[in-house]
């Protein structure tokens, strides 16, 4: 006898629901015996275009962080070299080398912070129009239970009685298949905090290079380096 | 005065040579100076000299190969000496591109030193604004920045800054190189009146001959070798 047929929108969540299958099972057939069959290429088929995007994300994500690295690392440099004689300046009017350190290293900090909270308003509408454009096919528009069949949703899911709450699938009406494909995008606070971690590092580094380097020689080698 | 009289500068058998491609260029040959506080003294000479040199190593910009150096009562060459410290404290320098940082405002430029000293916040404003009206800036440009301000403007904060941490020496590299001839005779007048009515050490490196005869005592510098010019009466 089948119960019914429960879809996981990970497969790390089979024991959760199996917990819960169990509980259900148990009111049904007070012997306890059941068996579940698991079928891994409906969670293939399911997850696919997740894991595509998934992957496509992750690489996306390791060529923008190469890229960012690179920018930034050039950008310092590029930046400190059209500020030489300033630095030369300082040196002149008695800053020591560890002020004019400490002074680059707190304008670093407040460009991070703004690029941070610029990059937290730009990446989150990027990732919804990628994530949008991503998974026109599967993701669809809040809503709890299946309302009927959607031309959009994979076959073994029209049937309704493919569907039990709790399952990775969210149904949509039919009267909202014109407009199915979006994504909610949520804050990963923890990731973010490593990025921006991440970016002070890198521009901290960036700017060390060649401020170390300058603040080494003597003042008059900066002053009439530009 | 006072202060007149009193040796600011003491320099004997100075010498700096460069290393270029067409060769060993001796910038400094062999100087020996003393300058009094309480006097404008002019550096004249042409391009290339070796005026600019021998300022840079007054301010310790710049180490020479030889010779001493001592610059108000601070020997430039004992290594125990914090050269930092010296150029915060004991000198004041003012360049013919004025140098100042374009991003701050004129009273800003003025604070810098004294913030880098660790003068208090309030008193770096009330010294800087005195210094800015010492040297003729009118307040409404104090919170102008440099890019904003004419040369003569720019040269007087300039001079401001030089002043900021009240030095005894003031090193000026052709303080009116980029400015017209009124402007200039300003800047050569707020000098003379630091050196007069201060007591300050104001040496001046130009190659206007104008600039010698407003200056009390001139020396001429030619391929690195420096010889007395003359006195004013």
């Amino acid at each position: 006898m089948t119960l019914g047929s429960y879809y996981f929108d990970s497969v790390d969540s089979t024991e959760v629901i199996k917990s819960a299958f169990k509980s259900e099972v148990s009111e049904i057939n007070k012997d306890g015996k059941y068996e579940i069959a698991t079928d891994y290429s409906d969670y293939e088929s399911i997850a696919d275009p997740l894991v595509k995007a998934g992957n496509s994300s992750r690489i996306g994500l390791a060529a923008t962080l190469g890229a960012c690295v690179l920018i930034v690392i050039l950008s310092m440099v590029i930046i400190i070299g059209y500020r030489t004689k300033e630095l030369g300046i300082l040196k002149a009017i008695g800053a020591k080398n560890l002020q004019v350190i400490g002074q680059y290293a707190v304008e670093v900090v407040l460009i991070c912070l703004f690029a941070v909270v610029l990059a937290s308003g730009a990446s989150g509408f990027t990732a919804k129009k990628m994530g949008d454009w991503l998974l026109p096919e599967t993701t669809m528009q809040n809503g709890s239970v299946l309302q009927a069949p959607s031309k959009a949703m994979p076959m073994f899911a029209r049937d309704r009685s493919l569907y039990k709450e709790g399952s990775g699938f969210q149904g949509v009406s039919s009267e909202s298949n014109e407009s199915f494909a979006t994504l909610d995008v949520t804050y990963r606070g923890v990731l973010f905090v490593y990025a921006a971690l991440m970016l002070l590092v890198l521009s901290l580094f960036g700017m060390a290079i060649p401020v170390v380097r300058l603040v080494r020689l003597e003042p008059v080698k900066v002053l009439r380096m530009e | 005065m006072e202060l007149q009289g009193k040796l600011a500068v003491d320099i004997e058998g100075v010498s700096k040579t460069y290393s270029t491609k067409g060769g060993v260029v001796k910038a400094v040959d062999d100087v020996t100076m003393s300058v009094r506080r309480a006097e404008v003294t002019t550096i004249l000479g042409p391009s290339g000299a070796g005026k600019t040199t021998l300022l840079y190593i007054l301010g310790s910009l710049e180490r020479p190969d030889e010779g001493k150096v001592n610059v108000a009562g601070v020997d430039l060459l004992d290594p125990s000496v914090d050269l930092t410290e010296f150029r915060r404290t004991k000198v004041g320098f003012v360049f013919q591109f004025f140098n100042l940082i374009p991003s701050l405002t004129a009273i800003e430029n003025v604070t810098l030193p004294m913030d880098l000293a660790g003068v208090p916040a309030g008193v770096q404003n009330k010294t800087a604004a005195g210094l800015l009206e010492r040297t003729r800036i009118d307040e409404s440009l104090f919170n102008r920045r440099p890019p904003r301000l004419s040369g003569g403007e720019n040269q007087r904060v300039a001079i401001a800054r030089a002043l900021a941490n009240d030095p005894d020496v003031i090193l000026a590299d052709e303080p009116t190189g980029n400015l017209d001839s009124e402007t200039g005779k300003v800047v050569i007048e707020i000098l003379r009146s630091l050196a007069h009515e201060d007591g300050k050490c104001v040496i001046v490196v130009t190659h206007d001959e104008t600039i010698v005869e407003m200056s009390d005592r001139a020396y001429r510098m030619e391929d690195g070798k420096l010889r007395f010019h003359r006195v004013s009466a």
